[in-house]
Formats: C-alpha cells, structure tokens, sequence
C-alpha cells in the first residue's frame, strides 16, 4: 500500500512539475484557454452577427489573449470593460494578470520576464526614456506600418517611436497626467485670495491661510514615494524652459544638476514649504488619499498634485468636486507659466506572440485605440485626463479642474524628466522626503541627489559616467 | 560491513538539485556582483560594485541599523523568550494556553504585521486614540525618526518571540527531572537550580535561538519596508531595504553585490558566535 501511495504520488508531482513548465509558455496556456472558452465564444457569436457593424472583420473565438497590467481602482476597471467590449466584438478571450501597482516594481517584474522569455501578450508599460529597459527591438511588437497609428496623436506616437529604426512600440492604455496645485475655490474666496502667479505669491496666499484659518494651507502627502516626488518633478517645466535640452545634456554628463538655477528651486520650494510650516503637522504619515479628502472638504486648501486626484475624489469625496480648480505650480516670473504633464503608459505588444494569436492580438492593440473602446472605458471611470488620440472628445462630465489643467497643455506644457533620461537613483523619493522634513538644505540634497544618479547611471552602462 | 549499503550513484540526483539550486546560482551571483549586468548581457567591472555600495549615504546607515536591529532584537528574544519559557514550564494551570498566545504573531506573515500595525500605529489609530484619550500626548512611532527603529524592532520581537519560547520550551522539558530532584535533597532554590541546573543544559538551544534570531535579524526587510519602507530620511534603511531598492530600480549588478557583502557579514558574524557559544557550554 505504501509502495503505491509512494509511485502515486511521484507521478502526481512529476505531472504537476510537466504542467507548471508548460504553462510558462504562452502557445499552451491559449489551447488550453482555448478549449475552455469554445462554447462560450460560441454563444457570443451567435447573438453577433447582426451588432458588430465596424469592425465585422474581426471573429477570434477560441483565442485567449494573456494581458498584464499594473493599475488599480476605477482605471483597472476600465480596462475590464474595454476588454470585455472586445470580447463580445470578436468572440475571444482576454485573461488579465495585476502586476504590482508600485512602477519599480511592476517594471522590475516584466525585465525578468522578458530575459526569461516569460512575457505576456500584452502589457503595460512605462514610455520615454524607460521604454529602453526592456530592450524594444527584442520584446516589443513594431507597429509601424499599421494603417490605425493615426488614431494616436503625433506627440505621444513621437515618444514610443523608436528614432533610428521608425519602429512604433505602444498605444495609449490611459489618460494623460497634468501636475500643478489643486486648490479649494471655497477657502480662495472666504479669505479673498487671487490666484498666485509667482512663488512669492504662492508663499504669500500660505502665510494669510496659515495666520487667518486653521486649514493647512498645503496638503503634502509624503507618505508615498510617488506623493513626495511630485512638486519636484513637476518643475521640470521651468527647468527645460531654461535649457530645452536639459535632460539630453545631463544625460551625456555635459551639465551638473546643482548648476541649474531652475532645478534648484524644486528644492527650495519643497523646503520653504517645510520650513514656513505651511504643511500638516506630520506630512510622512499623510496619505494621497487623505490629502485628496482634505482639499475637496476644504480642510486644507492647496495640494501640488497630478490630474489623476480628481479621479480619487470622485471615489472618496464626489460632493467636493466643483470646489477644486487648477492653476499651474507658480515659479519665479508671471511670464514664464507653465505645466509638466504624464504620457499615459501604453499597451505594448509582446514580439514573440504566436503566430495564431497576432492577428487577435493587433486587432485587440487597434480596438483599444477607436471611440468605442474609450466609450466601454468612460462606462467605468470619469478620464482625468487626454486620451492622446484623435477624434476622441473628452465626456461632458469631465471636471472644471481637469478641463483647466487641460487647457494649460496647450498653451505651454513639457513631458516631465523621465521621458527624456532614465537616469534617476534610487533613494530619490527618500531623500525628497528629507527635504520636505527638514532633514536635507537643498544644497545637502543636490549633492546626494548627484551621488545617487550617478551610480544609477554607472550601473545602467550609460556612456561618459 | 566493509561492503557499502548503497551504490555511490544514489547520490547523483540529490547532488544534481543541491548543485543547480544551491552551488551554481551562489557562484553565479558571486560573478554578477561583479558587473553591471541588465539580465541579458554582463560587464566585468571588478570590484567597483562593491565601492559603490559602501559610498552610498544610504548603506552607511544601513549597516549601522542592521547592526542595531539584529543585535537589539536577537538578545531581546533570547532572554525575554527563556523567561517566557521557564514561566510557562514552572508548571502554571495556563501553561499551555500561554504557550499558544505567544507563539500566536508567529502564525502571521511578515508584510500583514506591517500594513496592520501601520494602520494600528498611525498618528490617528488606535493606539495613539488612547494615548490621547489618557491625556497622553500623539506618539508618531513610525514617521519619528527618533523612535522608528525601536518601534520595528519591538514589532519583530513581538513577531519573533513565539518561535523563541517554543524552542525554549522544548530544550526545558528535555532536561531530566532527576537533577532537580537531586538538587532539591541538597536543598537548592529556585535561582541556583536556574544557574547551575537549567542554564548549563539549555546552552545548546540557547545557541539555537540566538544564530537563528541573529541571521533573521540580519537579512530582515520585509517587515521593515513595509512598516516604513525605509523612512524617515535613513533612519530605518537596513541592507536588506538598500538591495531590495536596488533591484526594482533595475540596478542588477549592485544590488547583488549588496547580497553578496549581506552573506559575508552573516557568515563573520554567525560561525565565530556559534563556536564561542560551544565553547562556552565546554566551560560549564
């Protein structure tokens, strides 16, 4: 009994062995997807063939599609409404995958799976100078060539085009990220403030909040790397105004950062905030989630934040709404004003997809560019942002802070650093967070900041450091 | 018996696994500390990896708190877990019971201790409601740089301790009951049975626990990153921390020779200690 428990028992373990190094390969996983989904993909392609009228060309059933992603709330929604549009379009099936939500390590993730050859159909990804780290010409799918890259505006197709080959590796997955101050529209009239246009007056609207109320005058959650970073990122506007090729000198190690006059005030700005005690009383313990909350209710009156918060107070907070509006992160003239703004990441398309899942998987990449998928995804959640694609009008419902933010983007607007050089060390939110604490002068801060890049960069092989 | 019982070849599978698992990857990250390598392709680069690190502001607190954290936690386990112990073995009605409650924390993951005693400690949870409530004034244990190494490490001996007493414990009732019996017809108390009987004997799980809490305490970051992830500033920036945001910055080579220096210092570290603790046991 023992001896057929035992070779039981072996053969259970060598067969499960046999299914986990099959399942790493993508052809097994869509037959076997396959097979499960036949019947459904059946009835759904029975009660089609009258509906789908744009795009009849396409009947996929039986394919399985693996997508990964690394977005979460309303947006990751979104997607699955997208992607269940598609379904019910083409009769095949799309699998999706959560990677982590924190960018390091998502991006982290899916570089181990591309030297193992483990990557997903189709994936989310990082644009601009990020792109790079997972080697494009090898894992990415070129579109160029495709008669649908017109649906994509020319300066986000301009980011994921590669410039010597013309290869085009993504299409738009969300909406673009507008940084700038939030503010409460309430607390500005009650206390009869104007709009600041220079940092004097920025600091000058804190200091009457500060004496004339108990509100914070700015909600700075520090609690997160990304929360810390964004005042300083987003004054990459003011820093590539001064010298449009900032980030293609710094990255051929031409320039220094600390002698950017423009660089330095995204520290000052974080100190002086520190340093007037125009923050919470504990800005490391307050989340973006809190700080949203407090801006809608008026509990603090500005927050330098991204676009992408109204999207958090309409789920936390939707009666404050319309009191919050939008004007860009003050610097030292009125002349000069100006905003940063996110690309939204992309869909890649994985290289190597097998033969019988391209046609599928292009067809998916296409849909998720046309007014129809965007529709599924406003089904979900209110875009905070441009779609980055033609003919694509951004809903009614959109809010007055978005809509100004958004007109800021024409008028005079730059992608923010990391589009233009990777090279970023890693204790940067770290040592924002000390500056934002008091722990680092920016004159301390900008001398680690030099230190830790330049590791970064030794480490990424970068010619010249 | 001259004859050996089983064929040397036997052996070949088990050594296969040892070698593809254990002895080729080890050497293989003792190569790509020595490189910047992006998983594809490798660069030799000698020993500048290792320079690097150690010029980092962040290692240079890193090892210091390491140093504290492992120290701190690994004694305070040792000697709150043998107190524990001989409490719950003196033979109480609530023995087992106690055995349970402490050994408890243990049963839980490292990252969900984290995030519970994130929200448990934060300026408004609720242990800082009822310090207010008692006219107390807000502690801020994790976002005070001050005190939120101490407060890690109180979490992880609290974590840590359960694993301590149970080995404790088994190290205590293996101790024939004779010697006390004995002891007792020569009149000893309760401190010199302690002394003379009881920490003689446990010396071999005492040096148990103290190796095992001190590697633990050495490699722990888990529960520190997700307690503070590091912060504020350095202050709770452990080397297990720099490497793990090394890697997910994609700085493969460096943050291997991180682990590289980590398997090092555990490996000063712990043999020396271990021999000393024998030693010791030799003596007494």
């Amino acid at each position: 009994m023992k001896k057929f428990a035992a070779i039981t028992l072996t053969a259970a373990l060598v067969a499960s062995l046999a299914g986990c190094s099959s399942s790493g390969t993508p052809g097994t996983t869509a037959a076997e997807g396959g097979a499960k989904t036949t019947e459904a993909a059946k009835e759904t392609k029975g009660n089609e063939t009258q509906g789908e009228q744009p795009s009849g060309k396409w009947d996929f059933s039986g394919i399985t599609l693996n997508v990964a992603h690394s977005t979460t709330g309303d947006v990751s929604d979104a997607f699955d409404a997208q992607f269940a549009a598609f379904e019910e379009l083409t009769g095949a099936k799309i699998e999706v995958e959560h990677l982590s939500s924190n960018a390091d390590e998502s991006e982290n993730t899916l570089q181990v799976r591309a030297a193992t050859g483990n990557l997903p159909d189709l994936w989310q990804t990082s644009i601009g100078a990020k792109l790079q780290n997972i080697s494009p010409q090898d894992n990415i799918y070129d579109l160029s060539g495709q008669e649908w890259l017109s649906n994509i505006v020319d300066s986000y197709r301009e980011i994921v085009t590669d410039k010597e080959t013309g290869a085009v590796y993504v299409v738009p997955s969300t909406t673009s990220n507008v940084a700038g101050v939030f503010y409460n529209k309430k607390v500005y009239e009650d206390m009869g403030l104007e709009i600041p246009e220079t940092w004097e007056e920025f600091l000058a609207n804190c200091e009457k909040i500060k004496t004339g109320s108990e509100i914070d005058p700015c909600a700075s959650p520090y609690n997160t790397p990304s929360g810390v970073q964004i005042l300083f990122l987003a004054q990459y506007y003011y820093v590539q105004n001064e010298n449009p090729d900032f980030a293609k000198q710094y990255t051929a190690k031409e320039l220094e950062l600390h002698e950017s006059e423009a660089y330095m005030r995204g520290l000052t700005k974080m100190y002086d905030l520190w340093e007037k005690g125009y923050q919470c009383e504990d800005p490391l313990s307050l989340t973006f989630e809190d700080a949203s909350v407090q801006l809608a209710n008026g509990e603090a009156a500005m927050l330098v934040c991204r676009t992408n918060v109204m999207a958090t107070v309409e789920e936390l907070a939707p009666e404050g709404i319309d009191n919050i509006g939008f004007f860009p992160l003050p610097d030292k003239d009125n002349k000069s004003l100006g905003v940063a703004t996110w690309m939204p990441p992309g869909w890649a398309l994985n290289k190597n997809v097998p033969a019988e899942k391209e046609e599928c998987a292009l067809a998916l990449m296409e849909f998720l560019t046309t007014g129809e998928s965007i529709d599924a995804y406003c089904t979900k959640t209110t875009p905070t942002g441009a779609f980055m694609l033609n003919g694509v009008d951004l809903p009614d419902n959109v809010s007055t802070a978005v809509i100004e933010a958004q007109s800021w983007v024409d008028k005079a607007s730059s992608p923010v650093m990391e589009y233009f050089s990777d090279i970023k060390g890693s204790n940067m939110a770290t040592i924002l967070q000390m500056v934002g604490t008091g722990d680092y002068t920016p004159d301390q801060a900008i001398t680690e900041i030099e230190q830790d890049n330049a590791i970064d960069a030794q480490q990424k092989g970068i010619a010249g450091w | 018996m001259n004859k050996k019982r089983y064929p040397m070849w036997l052996a070949v599978p088990g050594l296969l696994i040892y070698i593809t698992i254990f002895v080729i990857p080890t050497f293989a990250s003792f190569y790509f500390s020595m490189t910047t390598w992006n998983l594809k392709s490798s660069v030799f680069t000698g020993f500048e990896n290792f320079i690097s690190f150690f010029t980092m502001t962040s290692t240079r607190s890193a090892l210091i708190n390491t140093a504290i954290y492992a120290t701190v936690t690994c004694s305070a386990k040792v000697i709150l877990g043998l107190l524990i112990a001989q409490y719950v073995c003196s033979g109480i009605r609530t023995g087992n019971y106690l055995k349970i409650v402490v050994f408890f924390p243990t049963l839980l993951g490292n990252v969900v201790i984290g995030t519970a005693f994130q929200s448990v400690l934060d300026p408004g949870g609720i242990v800082n409601q009822a310090l207010t409530g008692a006219g107390l004034p807000v502690v801020r244990f994790l976002t005070d740089k001050t005190i939120a190494l101490a407060t890690c490490c109180a979490i992880d001996i609290w974590k840590g301790l359960g694993t301590a007493v149970i080995i404790f414990v088994a190290g205590l009732s293996a101790i024939p009951r004779d010697y006390y019996e004995a002891s007792a017809i020569d009149g000893a108390t309760g401190r010199k049975n302690f002394t003379r009987i009881t920490l003689p004997l446990i010396i071999p799980t005492i040096n148990t626990v103290l190796t095992l809490s001190l590697i633990g305490g050495l490699r722990d970051y888990d529960l520190i990153y997700t307690l503070t992830g590091g912060g504020p500033g350095y202050s709770t920036e452990v080397i297990g921390s720099v490497v793990y945001k090394l890697f997910s910055r994609g700085s493969y080579g460096l943050a291997t020779a991180g682990n590289v220096i980590l398997f090092v210092i555990v490996s000063i570290i712990v043999f020396p200690l271990n021999s000393f603790v024998s030693k010791w046991e030799e003596r007494l």
